[in-house]
């Protein structure tokens, strides 16, 4: 069970979120002002009627929902403004691609998390190999022998493995420490 | 969901060749099953990233925690006047009359309810009021707040009247899905506010010009002081093309911007309603619905309780379509509605539910009627089956 009860957890919940929550309001093209204000609203509200929820997911799957939501609105509301198709209504449906948009959210928040996590030539080898090169590659390109390449991405790999299980799972941080 | 945020996760461990026999097993079910997966390409994804960099989390996070700190601060001062209190005791009964007999219903087959957790919780009130210089203000039963010539416990928004008068100070109170609100101006009007509905006024209004108000969208129920009292001075509701010009009534106007007709239904009194180059006179229990695309225009006696028991805590429908009341139960609970057999939309129905009672109990009475098979709540979202 996630509560929200003290600041310290809201804080942890909103790092780990709120750049990928603002990006994937960008799929309804509102400006960035706009989002941010959309996906703060949502934090305070958030705070304000001390939700609980069962999991991780269920915490994960109320923002993304939450966020679509509130753009929905928003563009409703613009459409108004601009006096178009006002009886058009915005099908909420479009089930897979709220989850395709989702998907490539997450996998984003988590490249992001894990490119920011590791320094120096960590960093550049893990993104070369991100985008698909092989080892003798990334040695070549970095000018650098294949077994410090090697070397580097297994320390690397290591990081990043204790990285992806708390990613995934960031709030068991939350839930053991109370 | 679940599947999406597992998927994410093995996306990133096969990028790095980590993953497991058992991994390996789970995403090429996945895969099947969410065929959008192979479509995704790492090199796009990387870039995405550098939006991130765009976007300051701490200032953001500073902003929130000065908000939240602001909050907790803000206690109420004011007695509590609880003007959804009279109904709550009305307890939901949908009695049917179906207008329409459905036919496609399979009755034989068992009913499934599953419901996944959180709860949702009932509306309640709350509101944002944006003040002349922008300023937000988030109102709620666990924050009250207090102006020169306003004040609010968190229910109910209190303007009193000043002297000065010559000051075109604007407020505008917005009230989000889930909510609802009740305001009293400076001339003692009352506006009841519906959930996802908007209003822009006056601080104070002049002493020698009608008094007039906007309503930006959504629903709102108006006891008008009367021009007697006013200097003679007439009201005037706009919304959108339409001006409502009254002497002193109470009547309900519904201009939400995702339905095509915008109503409007006098209580009492008598309103002068000016649409494009017309002008109708209402009587009470008389109704006009103005057809947003059409352009038409239509008076119909009807039961005024119905228009207007949403704000005694009840929604109350004589043979409303499906979809229309579940339109309206999205508001108050601020969930999305989605019909998996969109026939079901056109189902008729008559009867009243107490805005007091949870989610479910209202959807587990829609669905004893047998009309629909099935419901699922999954995180905001209702699928009727």
């Amino acid at each position: 069970m996630i509560e929200l009860k003290n600041k310290d957890e809201l804080d942890v919940v909103f790092h780990a979120y709120y750049k990928a929550l603002v990006n994937y309001a960008s799929n309804f093209s509102i400006n960035l002002d706009e989002r941010e204000d959309i996906v703060q609203d949502i934090f305070v509200y958030l705070w304000k009627q001390q939700l609980e929820f069962p999991n991780e997911a269920a915490l994960k799957a109320y923002l993304y929902t939450t966020v679509r939501n509130r753009c929905l609105n928003v563009i409703k509301h613009n459409k108004v403004k601009s006096d178009f198709q006002i009886s058009q209504n915005i099908d909420p449906v479009e089930d897979s691609l709220f989850q395709k948009q989702v998907l490539e959210e997450e996998i984003t928040r988590q490249l992001y998390k894990i490119i920011n996590t590791l320094k120096g030539r960590k960093r550049e080898i893990i993104l070369l190999s991100l985008k698909g090169m092989k080892g003798p590659e990334i040695a070549t390109k970095l000018k650098i022998e294949a077994q410090t390449v090697r070397a580097i991405r297994t320390q690397a790999y290591k990081i990043i493995k204790e990285k992806i299980n708390a990613l995934g799972y960031f709030l068991n941080f939350v839930l053991t420490y109370r | 969901m679940k599947d999406i945020f597992l998927l994410s996760k093995l996306f990133i461990k096969k990028r790095l060749n980590l993953l497991t026999k058992e991994d390996k097993m789970i995403l090429s079910s996945l895969q099947e099953e969410y065929g959008f997966y192979k479509n995704l390409k790492t090199q796009t994804l990387l870039k995405r990233t550098h939006h991130y960099s765009l976007i300051d989390s701490n200032a953001a996070w500073r902003k929130i925690s000065k908000k939240i700190d602001q909050k907790s601060k803000r206690v109420a001062v004011f007695p509590r006047k609880n003007w959804i209190g009279y109904a709550a005791a009305s307890i939901a009964i949908l009695c049917i009359a179906s207008f329409l007999v459905f036919q496609n219903v399979d009755f034989g087959q068992a009913p499934a309810v599953s419901v996944s957790q959180p709860v949702i919780p009932k509306g309640s009130s709350k509101a944002v009021l944006i003040l002349n210089n922008g300023e937000k203000i988030y109102l709620n039963p666990e924050s009250g707040y207090t102006s020169s010539n306003s004040s609010s416990n968190g229910k109910d928004l209190v303007y009193t009247e000043s002297s000065d008068t010559d000051s075109v100070e604007f407020n505008t109170l917005a009230v989000p899905r889930g909510g609802q609100f009740h305001i009293k101006l400076s001339d003692g009007s009352e506006v009841w506010l519906n959930s996802d509905s908007k209003i822009k006024y006056p601080v104070q209004f002049s002493k020698n010009k009608p008094r007039e108000v906007k309503l930006i969208y959504g629903e709102a129920y108006l006891a008008v002081t009367s021009s007697a009292e006013n200097n003679g001075n007439g009201f005037q509701v706009k919304t959108g093309q339409q001006t409502v010009k009254v002497l002193g009534t109470e009547f309900n106007i519904k201009a939400y911007p995702e339905e095509p007709v915008i109503t409007t239904t006098l209580v009492e009194g008598k309103v002068r309603l000016n649409l494009q180059e017309d002008t109708f006179l209402l009587a009470p229990s008389e109704q006009l619905s103005f057809n947003k695309s059409t352009k038409e225009t239509q008076i119909n006696k009807v039961h005024v309780y119905d228009a207007i028991s949403w704000k005694k805590g009840v929604f109350s429908f004589k043979g409303a379509d499906l979809k229309h009341i579940m339109t309206v139960i999205s508001r108050w609970y601020d969930v999305h509605v989605i019909f998996e057999n969109r026939a079901l939309e056109t189902i008729r129905f008559t009867g009243a539910f107490s805005k007091e009672q949870n989610l479910e109990q209202l959807l587990k009475t829609i669905k004893e009627t047998n009309f629909i098979n099935a419901y699922e709540i999954k995180e905001r979202q209702i699928i009727v089956k």
